[in-house]
């Protein structure tokens, strides 16, 4: 027997809920704090029984009803959306180090070739037009401090 | 209440905010017409570049920029049936079809003068019942306010994805469990942070609106492969046809408008119907009562169903500030993205709003009738240029919608860890998405949490550990039953199908 997409989703909400409720018995309460009425664990613990119950309803409604949407998520470009998100991650990590010129000049040149744009004086035109002028705008005309780049503090200045 | 409306005027008439009302309008506009992103991706992207500004003028900008992006989304409607928000799917029932007979220009003129219409009416409106719910508003207490946010999560799930309620209502109480992670602000302890110092302040409001709305949706273009349609750049390259309407046209959309703004405005202010429901509504209600000719006129081009709709969801944009600002409820996505941002300017709406920031109140109401006025005099006629953006290849869009919600959530932190939890952030929702979870109530939950728990404390510390406050204060108690009947009404629904089904099987 194979679970449908929905059936899944509201097993992985009920586990998410009981390993939230989980978590949230370990926040830390202060001494005599637990005979009040309201302390920090209070709210997250309700919301992990709501959550619970929430989940278990969801799981009885998507086991009676059969899937109605068959359609296979492999139809969905998931390659080009991996890549994108794989690009941000890059983006976010190279940022401090690279500098907010190089890095977002390589994040959208990444993101034009991914998307498939292939034309080079579009791709080279269209990232280093617009982050130049984003740089200008916030750095220059707002003065808004934009990460310079720690990689090249040692060349450049 | 004079006195208000002039300070109101004083501040809305300064350069500065007028400047701000015609580039949210313009802004809006844009990407309201982008099939995929709706008003809360635009208002978000906007927030980012207000920091900077004072309350008053930040909230003029996003304001112009909502009604930017809803009239953005009928022209998406009308020229290519490819609505870019959902409260303008209605329009294009009727919109559509009059721009495939060659009437796109008066399509657009009408749907113009009817948000025009319906906006002016529903301002009008809030400037008579937000003063008077701040009022009554004042005499609420803990409990009420806890109600009444239950009531407004519960609303919005119930309304927002109907046969869905309980996969909206799990959306809401991943929001609410989001909202939970960082430091108490009771106790000042820890919570869900796992040690790491970059959730200790939780998680920002604009990040989780940027990554759900803006980045997914932009995203969900990609997954989904959705290319500009051969339609949209023929649309948007032609000859929108005149745009000049007729004297027994507009005789035949007066009453409609009068009719449809007054039903806009009040399904607006409910909590969770909004946008949507108002203009399904009125286009259901104008079809129930035109004659049997007229009848046979609706989806074929009829200018009244496409007066109704467009009327009554400009009304119910105007409608759905009442809670926002008389109460700090906001009563949908949208409104939940906007009090996000005027906390974060440091202003606190509810019945207080009226009295301590007077200026922003007034201000806010003033400049909605003032983006109406620059929807129709300035937009209007740049619309056939504003069109062409449509054509706009992809695959430079997105890449530059992605970078503008990383920086923008990245200059208000300047932490990089917060670029990878988005592109986390981001990827859930795309799932959650494809499961039909919807996002709105996931990001009204995070932004009520924090009250939620706030007033419950409140409520429970006063009645010393008892949730008999839930009936002994009848207030209260209304207010609950009331979220009881929301979630039971699609039970009922359910019930009857049922019901009716084994009839007609009996019958049969």
């Amino acid at each position: 027997m194979t679970l449908s997409r929905d059936v899944v989703a509201a097993l992985g909400f009920v586990a998410f809920s009981i390993a939230y409720g989980w978590q949230a018995t370990g926040i830390d309460i202060f001494p005599g704090q637990e005979y009040e009425p309201f302390t920090p664990q209070t709210f997250p613990l309700a919301l992990a029984v709501i959550g619970a119950i929430l989940g278990l309803g969801q799981l009885a409604k998507s086991l009676r009803a059969p899937e109605a949407d068959t359609a296979a998520w492999s139809r969905y470009d998931w390659p080009r959306v991996g890549l994108l998100l794989a690009s941000m991650l890059v983006y976010g990590a190279t940022f401090t180090w690279l500098g907010f010129l190089v890095s977002t000049m390589l994040f959208l040149t990444a993101g034009y070739l991914i998307l498939g744009e292939r034309r080079a004086v579009v791709v080279g035109a269209a990232s280093v037009l617009v982050t130049v002028g984003f740089w200008a705008i916030m750095t220059k005309i707002l003065g808004i401090y934009l990460a310079p780049g720690e990689l090249f503090r040692g060349w450049l200045w | 209440m004079l006195e208000g409306i002039l300070t109101g005027l004083s501040t809305a008439f300064t350069p500065m905010n007028l400047l701000m009302v015609v580039v949210g309008c313009f802004a809006g506009t844009f990407i309201g017409m982008l099939p995929g992103l709706g008003p809360i991706s635009a208002i978000a992207l906007m927030i980012p570049i207000t920091y900077g500004f004072d309350p008053a003028s930040g909230m003029i900008l996003m304001a112009g920029v909502y009604y930017g992006a809803i009239f953005g989304g009928s022209t998406s409607s009308i020229l290519i049936n490819a609505p870019g928000v959902a409260g303008t799917v209605a329009t294009a029932f009727d919109g559509y079809p009059m721009a495939q007979q060659g009437h796109a220009g008066k399509a657009l003129a009408i749907a113009a003068v009817c948000s025009f219409s319906g906006g002016t009416i529903g301002a009008i409106l809030l400037l008579v019942a937000a003063p008077a719910l701040a009022k009554v508003a004042l005499s609420f207490q803990s409990s009420d306010y806890m109600a009444l946010m239950v009531l407004g999560l519960t609303a919005v799930s119930a309304f927002t994805a109907p046969g869905q309620v309980l996969k909206a209502l799990i959306a809401t109480v991943i929001g609410l469990m989001i909202s939970t992670v960082g430091t108490d602000p009771s106790a000042g302890v820890q919570r869900f942070t796992f040690g790491s110092l970059d959730l200790v302040d939780g998680v920002s409001f604009l990040l989780l609106a940027m990554a759900t709305f803006a980045l997914s949706e932009a995203l969900m273009t990609v997954l989904k492969r959705d290319e500009v349609s051969e339609a949209a750049v023929r649309a948007t390259a032609g000859d929108l046809g005149s745009m000049r309407v007729t004297r027994e046209e507009v005789r035949e959309i007066i009453p409609v408008i009068g009719r449809s703004s007054i039903l806009g405005f009040f399904v607006g202010v409910l909590p969770g119907a909004g946008a949507t429901i108002a203009s399904f509504l009125a286009y259901g209600a104008e079809r129930t009562i035109a004659s049997a000719t007229e009848k046979l006129k609706f989806g074929k081009g009829s200018i009244r169903g496409l007066a109704a709709p467009e009327t009554a969801n400009n009304a119910a944009c105007t409608g759905s500030f009442v809670p926002l600002l008389t109460l700090g409820i906001p009563g949908s996505g949208t409104t939940a993205v906007m009090l996000g941002a005027l906390i974060s300017y440091g202003v606190q709406p509810g019945p207080r709003l009226f009295q301590n920031n007077p200026d922003v109140f007034w201000a806010v109401i003033i400049s909605m009738y003032l983006g109406n006025v620059i929807l129709l005099i300035l937009n209007l006629p740049l619309i056939p240029y504003i069109a062409r953006l449509l054509s706009l290849p992809r695959q430079i869009l997105i890449p530059l919608i992605l970078f503008f919600s990383l920086i923008g959530v990245y200059l208000v932190s300047f932490n990089t860890f917060d670029i990878h939890m988005m592109a986390g952030f981001a990827l859930a929702a795309i799932i959650l998405r494809l499961l039909d979870f919807p996002m709105a109530p996931l990001i009204l939950g995070f932004i009520l949490g924090d009250m939620i728990e706030d007033n419950l404390r409140r409520a429970l510390t006063i009645s010393d550990g008892s949730i008999a406050f839930l009936w002994e204060r009848p207030l209260t108690a209304v207010i609950f039953g009331l979220t009881i009947l929301t979630l039971l009404a699609p039970l009922v629904r359910i019930i009857r199908q049922r019901r009716g089904a084994m009839l007609s099987g009996e019958g049969g």
